[in-house]
């Protein structure tokens, strides 16, 4: 468990005073993936090197499972930082090692035996599916598997706590799922407490169980996820769940166009169904009265406080008056019906 | 002119008159050369080492102690690193004599050329340490590396490539140093084409001279580039 309480930290320098985080109080329990969300400058990184001991608060306290950080001497955060292990934007892979040496060097600083080194450092590069690349340089490995090098490597002492820092904001949308499923796996198995900070929604909405939203060194929300995402309350967090709504647009619309490619014939119809129509079988009936086929691309329902919004994407098939005449049947209905996409 | 034109061939001639050589001078002198040239090597390589790191360090650290330690020893280097070999040897001669208690020889020649040498190397050797990545200092540190850890697991490996190309043109240049240095009276190759190829007037005695420190060069170089080629998998 991780307490942090009444932390400030302020930096400065010949130009001035700078309050990168002011008064953060939080509790991060054990085996959560907890994360924080926050725009540039927010006072993310700063907080999770709070979290290592890599620096300390000018104000408040940070205790990792009932040892306070500022009590300990530098031998004794060092030791403890060996518990808690990293993962980074930019991998941070010494180049001049292979797969298996970087994976070994914090057993190294942990002073383990060569032997145990190797044994260990083995084991994880099976669990991070890399073993036909143990002996690969860094500068030979896409980014994905640099990342997995990189989660391999801070999961080498056997960590209590993983901290991770943009670990997949340098990585495309694919590679992105693999790590964080990677993660997900991490936490359920090894059950290791993860705390991660990302500027992106869907990276939370996809495996955090908690999050926190960092606005100018503060949090301004803390919450569940789900319950985040449903009400988000601050501006901030408005407009982080807005944007990650949009990549949910986003990836449909290439899901359309991939589907439009292979059934060019189909019009594509979006159906918005609200509180009691939920229960109609409408998309039974139109195929069965006009002979049209249908296929479901998507389907969700949010709940608001009021009512349920069903959103259902189907593709129409079928010759042109068919689909012209299920069209006119759908509005029937007491549905909202937009029609995405027209049959090529 | 027509009068100097058989003039000059005889010159020519007299580069190829390997008769007046003595090769067991020749051999000698090579000897000397190369003993003056790898034991500055290696002093300088282990002094500026020491003194890049030095560097490094005090600038990074931002206490009063630390500034003023880089300022003094950012300043001596600077100096030493400026000043003019050939007036760099007469000046340490006083400094040689009460060292060694001589001031001809191979080891005479030592002093000037580890002072001239090591500060510039120690530039090199900082220039690199700064092109380490920050993010992998920042990772060692993150799972509990010590200074000392950093420093030799993650500074000196990862800027091996620069480490070994510096020391590599660094010895080259002191190469050249060290035929300065004969011709105060350090011995050596340059010494020997001052003496007996240029106060003999033996032309075939400066031409093999040449071409041997045209080898040691080239050599030197060749490991140095082989060495930096296989090391560096960035
Ligand atoms: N050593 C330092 N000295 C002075 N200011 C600093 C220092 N480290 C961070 N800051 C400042 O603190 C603020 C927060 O920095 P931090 O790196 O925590 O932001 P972040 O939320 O991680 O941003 P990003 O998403 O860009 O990584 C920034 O305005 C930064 O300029
Ligand atoms: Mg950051």
């Amino acid at each position: 468990m991780i307490v942090l309480e009444g932390i400030k930290k302020t930096y400065e320098n010949k130009k001035g005073r700078f309050e990168a985080l002011k008064t953060i109080d939080l509790t991060i329990k054990k085996g959560e993936i907890f994360g924080f969300v926050g725009y540039s400058g927010a006072g993310k990184s700063t907080l999770l090197r709070l979290i290592n001991g890599l620096e300390l608060p000018s104000q408040g306290t940070v205790t990792i499972d009932n040892k306070e950080l500022s009590d300990l001497s530098k031998r004794a955060i060092r030791k403890e930082r060996q518990s808690i292990g990293m993962i980074f934007q930019h991998f941070n892979l010494l180049w001049s090692r292979t797969v298996l040496e970087n994976i070994m060097f914090p057993l190294e600083i942990a002073n383990v035996t060569k032997e145990k080194r190797i044994k260990k450092a083995k084991e994880l590069i099976e669990l991070v599916g890399l073993s036909d690349k143990e002996n690969a340089y860094p500068s030979q490995l896409s980014g994905g598997e640099k990342q997995r090098v990189g989660i391999a490597r801070a999961l080498a002492n056997d960590p209590k706590v993983l901290l991770s820092d943009e670990a997949t904001s340098a990585l495309d949308p694919q590679t992105t799922d693999e790590v964080l499923k990677l993660l997900e796996k991490i936490n359920k198995e090894l059950n290791v407490t993860i705390i991660l900070i990302t500027h992106e929604m869907e990276v939370v909405r996809k495996i955090c169980h908690r999050v926190a939203v960092m606005d100018s060194g503060e949090i301004v929300e803390e919450g569940p996820v789900l319950d985040v995402f449903k009400q988000p309350k601050h501006m901030v967090t408005k407009r982080f769940v807005k944007q990650d709504r949009k990549m949910d647009k986003k990836e449909m619309q290439e899901a359309m166009e991939e589907l439009q490619v292979l059934y060019p014939e189909g019009d594509m119809v979006q159906i918005l169904f609200q509180g009691s129509s939920v229960n109609l079988p409408i998309i039974t009936e139109v195929s069965r009265e006009t002979g049209v086929d249908i296929n479901i691309i998507q389907g969700s329902i949010q709940s608001t406080h009021e009512v349920s919004v069903g959103t259902l994407v189907v593709q129409v098939l079928g010759a042109r008056e068919k689909r012209q005449k299920a069209l006119e049947l759908f509005r029937s209905y007491p549905v909202e019906v937009e029609v995405l996409l027209n049959a090529k | 002119m027509p009068s100097k034109l058989p003039v000059l061939g005889s010159v020519f001639s007299d580069y190829f008159d390997f008769s007046t050589v003595s090769w067991i001078k020749v051999w000698e002198a090579t000897k000397e050369t190369l003993y003056m040239t790898s034991l500055s090597v290696a002093s300088v390589f282990f002094l500026g080492l020491l003194l890049g790191l030095l560097l490094y360090e005090t600038q990074k650290n931002d206490s009063v102690g630390a500034l003023i330690l880089y300022k003094v020893v950012a300043f001596l280097v600077n100096i030493f690193r400026s000043i003019p070999f050939i007036i760099l040897i007469v000046l340490l001669i006083p400094f040689t004599k009460t060292l060694l208690g001589k001031i001809t020889g191979p080891e005479a020649g030592l002093p000037a050329l580890i002072f001239s040498a090591a500060p510039f190397y120690a530039r090199l050797v900082e220039s690199g340490f700064r092109e380490v990545d920050r993010g992998v200092v920042e990772a060692a540190e993150s799972m509990g590396a010590s200074k000392w850890e950093v420093i030799t697991k993650v500074y000196i490996p990862e800027s091996l490539p620069n480490i070994i190309s510096g020391i590599t043109v660094t010895a080259i240049s002191l190469v050249g140093y060290t035929a300065m240095a004969g011709v105060i009276g350090a011995g050596g190759l340059g010494n020997l084409a001052y003496l007996e190829g240029f106060q003999r007037s033996r032309p075939a005695v400066t031409l093999i001279s040449t071409v041997i420190i045209l080898i040691i060069v080239f050599t030197i170089q060749f490991i140095g580039d082989t060495g930096v080629r296989k090391i560096d998998k960035r």
